[in-house]
């Protein structure tokens, strides 16, 4: 069963000519661990707007568990933590968690019991009476968690959960989701971190532009569509190497002192090209590279600056 | 959950939220009660000289003929002056000097013989030397010593007709006589408030006003911190949210009424001898106050809704108090203001506010002689409310 599914969602900003999501189109099965990716302004946070009702879509729809989201049903599915410390500073942890387990329904029982859970899986236990002004960075990062996890729901909405914090908060969160994940959860996932997503997401979704580009295996992602590259060691400096072998028309970097790594382009191309090298006795040893997820993820949204 | 659920849950967080801030606290309670307590005994003086009480006077007779008598006998009945002791060795100046007497009145030796010759040879000589001579505190303002002037011509005419019209020694009380031709029409004079009546309500809602920055305050920080977006997840009405922003401020200044009240009624009595008079309808001031504070933070919701920074929202919101409490007859009473500047306050909320106050204070109005203020008081909430939702809404 799909936890999430958008259909043919749309929207535009008030006074925007262009729409911020056009026509997205996905669905996220139960139980994955999938990541929402995309440079700055592609759509990203409007999209995750639109998935858990913030905003109203202009066109499509979106089913949370085959809810509409409209429905409170579906938003009572989901637990969002945003991107932004979401947190009453004058209030301690505990405080803050009460409010919004209340706000999600939890009855008073279930709201001491899943307040002493989520602290524990966070880690903030023996800082629950402390006001969050008081906490650093990453505990409240974590707090930041520990509420969209308050009400056990079934769909978790992350968006960009470990901006700024350490290396241990980081660790304290990723235990926290992968736990809930194994418990049950759906995760969405958005960040800008590839690392976090190819060591925590089992699926990805790539948009740009307001538009899905991709939606793979994170273990497919980075080869999709991508051969692996050839990496020459030559035996003398490689920077009149890679003169020659870029007015060949190759692809061709250098990536150390006397390494060129030759880009799949046109295996027949490269395997001629190697040949004629290997005769002139200028190459020492050949290897391969996969690329990277996060290669594929600028191959796949171009490598410009997005600044506006 | 039910909508009330919701209700109590926002708002019971909108209330720890604000008693966390001590700064807000403060400003909103002890800020007003200071200004209550302060500009009451500050503006005591003031109010009484314009409310007309009876001006302290010292009179030094160094004459013993009856013109002389009949004069003081007139002057002491009549109601601008009271006889002040004075000690001879204190000179004039020294006496307006210490605030013993506003005014000093001589009356010299000889004074009723060159009286009795003046009238004997009416308009043949002149009056002599020995004239009534009266000195002002240079403090005592223009009406004021207008009308002490005009006080001691009427009480010298008085004794003057007094002699020319009493040949078989009958003194006729020329001042009823004079009445006699006189009739008033209309209602009469306007009362005006004790400096308590004027500040108690003034200050208090310009401290319900006031809330203005607090709020804004806590709503930007819920807009740009995200916990408003967080709330807004949660499948709870919308309107829920917008009412948890009301509500707890509409006790908040309900509380800060009683507050000043209670300053008025039990403080400023201990250090002064003002005392707040609350008119013979007390109870309708629980719809004046609630009017005035629904109005208030409505007006902070609409503020804050309009501002693009809280910086702003602070800066607007606490300027645009200021105005229009110096417009609603807070800071300057609106009785002591130019007839074009009355007609510009009745663009305040506050002006109505403290005219229902005023009101219930001076004329005992009951509820339905202050419905006018208050329904240009919800009209104004409700104009704010629909702004500012439509605004946050977006």
């Amino acid at each position: 069963m799909a936890a999430l599914k958008a259909t043919e969602l749309s929207y535009r900003y008030r006074g925007s000519s262009q729409p911020a999501v056009d026509g997205v189109g996905f669905s996220v099965e139960a139980g994955q661990f999938a990541a929402l990716l995309g440079p700055n302004g592609a759509g990203k946070t409007t999209l995750v707007h639109l998935i858990i009702g913030l905003f109203a879509a202009d066109s499509g729809a979106c089913e949370i568990f085959g809810e509409p989201i409209a429905n409170p049903e579906a938003k009572r599915a989901i637990g969002f933590c945003p991107q932004e410390l979401a947190l009453y500073s004058t209030l301690n942890a505990t405080e803050n968690l009460k409010f919004f387990g209340r706000l999600a329904g939890l009855d008073a029982r279930a709201l001491k019991a899943r307040t002493a859970a989520v602290l524990d899986a966070v880690r903030l236990t023996e800082h629950a009476s402390v006001r969050v002004e008081r906490y650093s960075g990453g505990m409240k990062r974590r707090l930041n968690l520990a509420i969209a996890m308050l009400s056990e729901p079934k769909l978790l909405v992350l968006d960009e959960p470990t901006v700024g914090v350490d290396a241990q908060s980081r660790l304290a969160i990723f235990d926290a989701l992968k736990a809930q994940n194994e418990s049950g959860t759906t995760v969405l996932y958005t960040t800008h971190y590839m690392e976090e997503v190819e060591r925590m997401c089992r699926e990805v979704v790539v948009i740009d532009h307001g538009r899905v580009l991709t939606q793979a295996p994170t273990s497919e992602l980075a080869s999709l569509g991508a051969r692996e590259s050839l990496i020459l060691e030559l035996e003398r400096d490689a920077a009149a190497i890679l003169e020659e072998l870029n007015a060949a028309g190759h692809d061709a970097k250098q990536i150390g002192e006397s390494q060129v790594e030759l880009r799949g382009v046109d295996l027949a191309r490269e395997l001629a090209a190697l040949d004629a090298l290997a005769k002139r006795g200028l190459v020492r040893s050949i290897s391969t590279r996969r690329p990277t997820l996060e290669e594929q993820f600028l191959k796949l949204t171009g490598e410009e600056l997005r600044d506006s | 959950m039910s909508f009330f659920g919701h209700l109590r849950t926002l708002c019971a967080k909108e209330a720890l939220v604000l008693l966390r801030d001590r700064q807000a606290v403060l400003l909103l309670f002890a800020m007003p009660a200071l200004f209550v307590l302060i500009l009451s005994l500050a503006l005591e003086d003031i109010y009484n000289e314009k409310v007309g009480t009876s001006l302290p006077v010292a009179f030094q007779i160094d004459d013993d003929g009856e013109f002389s008598d009949r004069l003081v006998a007139t002057l002491k009945k009549r109601g601008e002056f009271t006889l002040v002791e004075t000690s001879e060795e204190l000179s004039p100046d020294a006496l307006l000097q210490d605030g013993t007497a506003r005014a000093w009145i001589r009356i010299p030796a000889g004074f009723s013989k060159a009286a009795g010759d003046y009238l004997s040879a009416y308009g043949r000589e002149p009056f002599g030397e020995n004239k009534l001579e009266w000195r002002a505190s240079p403090e005592l303002d223009a009406p004021y010593r207008w009308s002490l002037r005009s006080g001691l011509s009427l009480a010298m005419l008085e004794t003057i007709l007094d002699s020319l019209v009493d040949p078989r020694g009958e003194h006729p009380d020329i001042e009823r006589d004079a009445n006699l031709f006189l009739r008033e029409s209309g209602g009469g004079s306007n009362p005006l408030p004790t400096p308590l009546q004027q500040s108690v309500p003034g200050w208090s809602l310009f401290a319900m006003f006031f809330i203005v920055v607090p709020l804004s305050a806590s709503l930007f920080r819920e807009r740009t911190e995200g916990t408003l977006t967080r709330i807004l997840t949660y499948p709870i009405p919308r309107s829920a949210v917008l009412l948890s922003k009301v509500v707890p401020y509409l006790v908040v200044g309900a509380l800060q009424f009683l507050c000043m009240l209670a300053v008025g009624v039990f403080l400023v009595p201990l250090v002064s001898d003002m005392s707040l008079e609350l008119g013979a309808n007390p109870s309708v001031l629980i719809p004046i106050t609630l009017t005035s504070a629904l109005a208030a933070t409505s007006y902070a919701l609409l503020v804050a809704s309009l501002a693009k920074t809280a910086e702003q929202a602070a800066a607007f919101g606490a300027t645009s108090i200021i105005i229009l409490a110096m417009l609603g007859g807070v800071m300057i009473p609106h009785f002591a203001m130019p007839a074009s500047l009355q007609q510009v306050a009745l663009l305040s909320p506050l002006y109505w506010g403290h005219q229902a106050y005023l009101d219930a204070f001076l004329h005992d109005a009951s509820f339905g002689e202050v419905v006018k203020p208050l329904c240009v008081l919800l009209a104004f909430a409700i104009v704010s409310l629909a702004i500012a939702s439509r605004r946050l809404h977006r």
